[in-house]
């Protein structure tokens, strides 16, 4: 089984009655690059908690790297999390600690003594070409810079999945552009990579699967282009 | 892992638990010298047997000497009694003069058991002893003894309220302030909890913090309660004892846990509410 993520019929019901997520079945190979597009409210959030076991399912299985966490104990959650990494539109950062202090909270609990975090900082640190940025604080980055600050820490338990829910979504088209180009390097590497993301023009430019999904209701790819279409259109 | 950020929350109730712990210690030392009072009276406890005039005291003694709780006996003669009278009195020549015989019946002092000098434990042997043939009476300190038992129970009570309310409003002030230290650190733990880190990983801090609030909390409460006795002893008439050190370390040991109890209350919360 070569499936690092797979959905069986997963149902997400939020209060209210909310259904974020309805019958949802699909699966992300191992080392795949997808992109989950729709629009604001669809769902792709809600696919993103599910994965990294921050929400539980209301029906169907989920399974990550094979195991299947639907019902996962409280206590194992943090060991499902070692294998995912999250990049959220926000940073996120902690922003009275350095750029290296950031990655290091993480480079501890992953229980690295001091000189190990050390090497590991760097080697983190130029995979998104920061290297020379350890000692700023975020507020003395860009945007761009910030999320490469973000996804290094993602990537500092060297997660198989990297999970990114619109990470383009506070910056400009190029810089968008270069975290989007640094995002595929690192899929190259061999991460997994699920990137929800409203920017089509560079769902359009990337060769990546895509999966829509529209008021929680996954799409089949056939039928994308029509509801990208209208998607543009709705955005407009 | 700092404790910067929420600094103004810590001491505070480094303060207040400590002033809980403060009172706690100044009624540990009041019923502590009052318990002291209370012992060394217990163990001056004594029960005098009167005996009839035409009583075989041998017989007698032996009868006593079987009774449970009797640790010893010593027989005091007719003259003994009216020797000890006369001297006792011998400013009140008027009293004395009136002593046309001795008026006076021979008795046993009895020494009691420890476990037996109680009320209870003094109304069973003076029973038992006052069916033996030739007991005329059986005295002791019958009233004063109910009366140090009450205020020893009076102390006890009040030591217990007094402990459970001063421990809740400590743990309540240490928990507010461990849930301010945890709402400082609110982004960051919501960070480590979505790169793995374990509850406990992100517990322990917040449970060392409640630990140091307690123990410095007691430290200063017991520098506080040594000042105060110190003073009290050169100021005033009274001059109370300080507990013996096991007492202030236990007092410590119990601020220290009620701050660890504190913060994992405090933790688990938010940890629940959270995830
Ligand atoms: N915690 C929540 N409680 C209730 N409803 C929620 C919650 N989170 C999201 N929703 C709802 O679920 C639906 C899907 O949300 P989300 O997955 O965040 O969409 P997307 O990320 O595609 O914008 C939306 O209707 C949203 O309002
Ligand atoms: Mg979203």
């Amino acid at each position: 089984m070569s499936d690092i993520v797979r959905f069986e019929n997963v149902t997400k019901i939020y209060e209210r009655g909310i259904v974020a997520l309805r019958d949802a079945s699909f699966a992300v190979s191992k080392g795949e690059m997808v992109f989950l597009t729709g629009p604001s409210g669809a769902g792709k959030t809600t696919i993103m908690r599910l994965i990294f076991a921050e929400i539980k399912p209301d029906y169907g299985r989920i399974f990550v790297a094979g195991e299947d966490i639907t019902n996962i104990k409280r206590h194992q959650i943090p060991y499902l999390r070692r294998h995912i990494g999250v990049v959220f539109q926000d940073f996120r950062l902690l922003n009275d600690r350095t750029v290296a202090e950031n990655l290091d909270i993480v480079l501890i609990i992953l229980g690295f003594n001091a000189r190990e975090r050390k090497k590991r900082l760097l080697d983190i640190l130029s995979r998104v070409g920061l290297a020379h940025r350890t000692n700023s604080y975020p507020r003395q980055l860009s945007g761009g810079e910030q999320q490469r600050v973000a996804i290094a820490r993602a990537l500092a338990t060297d997660p198989m999945i990297l999970l990114a829910d619109e990470p383009t979504g506070n910056l400009d088209p190029d810089t968008s552009w270069d975290i989007m180009q640094n995002l595929r390097q690192i899929n190259a590497r061999g991460t997994t990579m699920i990137i929800a993301t409203h920017n089509y023009e560079i769902v359009r430019k990337i060769e990546a699967r895509v999966m829509h999904i529209v008021d929680g209701v996954l799409v089949g790819e056939k039928e994308f282009s029509e509801s990208l279409k209208s998607a543009l259109f709705e955005k407009r | 892992m700092g404790f910067g950020a929420s600094r103004g929350g810590s001491i505070s109730a480094v303060l207040i638990s400590a002033l809980a712990i403060l009172l706690m210690g100044i009624f540990l030392t009041i019923s502590f010298n009052i318990f002291k009072i209370v012992e060394e009276a217990q163990s001056e406890v004594q029960m005098e047997v009167f005996l009839e005039d035409d009583a075989d005291y041998n017989k007698v003694e032996v009868s006593i000497a079987r009774v449970n709780g009797v640790m010893d006996m010593f027989y005091v003669s007719k003259e003994q009694a009216e020797e000890e009278f006369r001297r006792a009195f011998k400013e009140d020549r008027g009293l004395l003069d009136v002593l046309d015989k001795n008026y006076f019946p021979a008795s046993f002092r009895l020494k009691i058991d420890y476990g037996y000098r109680s009320s209870k434990g003094m109304a069973e042997i003076a029973k038992s002893i006052s069916e033996i043939d030739g007991v005329e009476d059986v005295e002791y300190a019958k009233v004063w003894l109910e009366r140090l038992e009450r205020v020893a129970k009076i102390l006890r009570t009040t030591g217990i309220i007094t402990g459970v309310v001063f421990s809740v409003v400590a743990m309540v002030i240490i928990a507010g302030a461990i849930k301010l230290s945890i709402y400082a650190r609110k982004k960051k733990i919501a960070i480590m909890m979505l790169v793995g880190a374990s509850n406990s990983f992100i517990r322990s801090p917040f449970l060392i913090e409640g630990a140091l609030i307690g123990i410095v909390g007691g430290l200063f409460a017991c520098g506080a309660i040594y000042a105060i006795i110190f003073l009290v002893n050169k100021y005033t008439i009274i001059h109370p004892t300080s507990p013996p050190l096991e007492y202030m370390l236990a007092l410590i040991g119990f601020s220290f846990l009620i701050g660890v109890i504190s913060a994992q209350i405090s933790v688990s919360s938010f940890l629940r509410e959270d995830g």
